[in-house]
Formats: structure tokens, C-alpha cells, sequence
């Protein structure tokens, strides 16, 4: 084997795969942990994603259509429907043990 | 230091580097998070000495060789192996066919210092200056290491090959 064939061989190894290595979002939960801060498990930051795009189409609804109606009252709607559900899912997604 | 950032950029190189160092997907994830977990210790500190990814592969293969100290066994050898690599496991060559599954193996078999030098160049394509600094060593040092490396791995394939 000359050089050449050498890295050649190496080339195909890079573009072979490698086992997989840990899902990123469980080595940034297992340092934070390390760390003592707190954070989301991985399968809340998806419903937490969920609830502020939710949140932040329905304020643009509620704006419309209080706009549209003329009762200021309906921009209370979603802010109050957020501070409810939010803590359910921050409740469950957050801990720093 | 921003660790979702950090993370969602370097995994998969700093994992790739383990991997191909110790051949041990396990003790690859353990450093890996160890090496974050440094970074984000360590704070700002990393601008001191230039790339983010040159500082994250430095404290990988201080890891590395920590590891390697710390386990008188030998899965990890220090010292050249002239009797040749072992067999690649059946998993590694399913993954990457039996040439390639040979060279990882070949890898393993270097001295340590040859095997990173080598991975860090021909890997992840690090210039001769980040190689020295990852490593700890003047540039002359990493020229010699890559040229002594190559000619030893490829006597470890032919022995492989000769072995066959």
C-alpha cells in the first residue's frame, strides 16, 4: 500500500458512517445537570414550542378579531389561557435534579 | 458560552474524534459529555486561544490520554503493537465494509500521540498550527508525527493484509 491508497482509504472511511453518538439534546440536559442549572427534557421542549407558537398565533387571532369587533376585552384571551397551561408544561418539563 | 450552540455544532466532530481514538462508542459518549462539560467549566476562557473547535479537540485529547494513563489495560495502546490489529467486530464492519473497518482498527493500533496527530489532519482537517496547539506540541513535532504515522499505519495494514 503507497500513500496514495492510503488516503484514499482514509477518504472513504470519513464519508462511512460511525455509530451513532448521544442525541445532543440529552448531552446538553446531562450537563446542565452536571451544572446544577435548570432545563427542559428534550420531549418538553417540543410541547414548549408548541404552547409559544399556539400562544403567539392566537394573539394575533384574538388582536384580529378585537380589531375587527371592537371589544378591546378579547385581548385578554390568550394571555390568560397561556398563564394557565404554561406552568402545567413548565411543571412538568423543568427540573434541575 | 452558549451550550446549545456549542453542542448542536461540535457533537458530531468531537464524537467522530473519540470514537476513532478509543474504537469504544460508550466511553466516546462519556467524553464527550466530559468535554463539554470542561468547556462550560472553563467559561471564556477558550478566546485566549483561538478557535472554538481547536480548544473542544484539545481538551478531547487531553481526555483521551487520561483515559489511556489511567487504564493500565491495553484496549487503548500506548506503545506500538507489532503483532498486528485484531479482527474489526462484525457491528464495525457491517457499518463501514471490511477495508475501512480494517484501517479503524490499524488506527487503533498506533501510539497515541501518531494516532491523534493523524485523525485530527486527515479527519477534520486541521492545519499543521491548530494540530500543534490542540496537542500541545511545536509544528516540527506534528510534520514528524504525520510522516512517521502514515508510514506505521501502512505497515500495520500490510501486516493485516499478510496476516489474512
Amino acid at each position: 500500500m503507497n500513500d496514495q491508497e492510503l488516503l484514499d482509504l482514509i477518504e472513504r472511511d470519513r464519508g462511512a458512517p460511525l455509530p451513532e453518538g448521544p442525541d445532543p439534546r440529552w448531552i446538553a440536559v446531562r450537563i446542565q445537570v452536571e451544572l446544577g442549572e435548570p432545563h427542559l427534557r428534550p420531549e418538553t421542549q417540543s410541547e414548549v414550542q408548541l404552547l409559544v407558537a399556539l400562544g403567539l398565533l392566537g394573539a394575533l387571532a384574538s388582536l384580529a378579531w378585537a380589531l375587527y369587533t371592537h371589544h378591546t376585552i378579547l385581548l385578554l384571551i390568550w394571555p390568560a389561557l397561556l398563564l394557565l397551561f404554561t406552568p402545567l408544561v413548565l411543571r412538568k418539563g423543568v427540573t434541575s435534579q | 458560552m452558549d451550550l446549545h450552540g456549542m453542542i448542536a455544532q461540535h457533537h458530531g466532530s468531537i464524537f467522530a474524534f473519540l470514537y476513532r481514538m478509543t474504537g469504544d462508542p460508550a466511553l466516546s459518549e462519556e467524553l464527550q459529555q466530559e468535554v463539554f462539560l470542561r468547556a462550560m467549566r472553563a467559561g471564556e476562557r477558550y478566546r485566549a486561544v483561538g478557535k472554538l473547535s481547536t480548544w473542544l479537540f484539545t481538551i478531547a485529547a487531553n481526555l483521551v490520554r487520561d483515559q489511556f494513563r489511567r487504564a493500565s489495560r491495553a484496549p487503548l495502546p500506548l506503545e506500538y503493537d507489532s503483532t498486528g490489529p485484531p479482527a474489526p467486530s462484525a457491528e464495525e464492519v457491517a457499518l463501514a465494509g471490511e477495508e475501512v473497518a480494517r484501517l479503524r482498527q490499524a488506527l487503533l493500533q498506533l501510539p497515541i500521540e501518531y494516532r491523534s496527530t493523524l485523525i485530527l489532519r486527515y479527519y477534520h482537517d486541521l492545519s499543521y498550527a491548530e494540530i500543534a496547539q490542540a496537542l500541545g506540541c511545536p509544528v516540527g513535532t506534528v510534520r514528524s508525527r504525520l510522516h512517521n504515522g502514515v508510514e506505521r499505519l501502512k505497515v500495520l495494514m500490510q501486516e493485516e493484509v499478510a496476516l489474512r
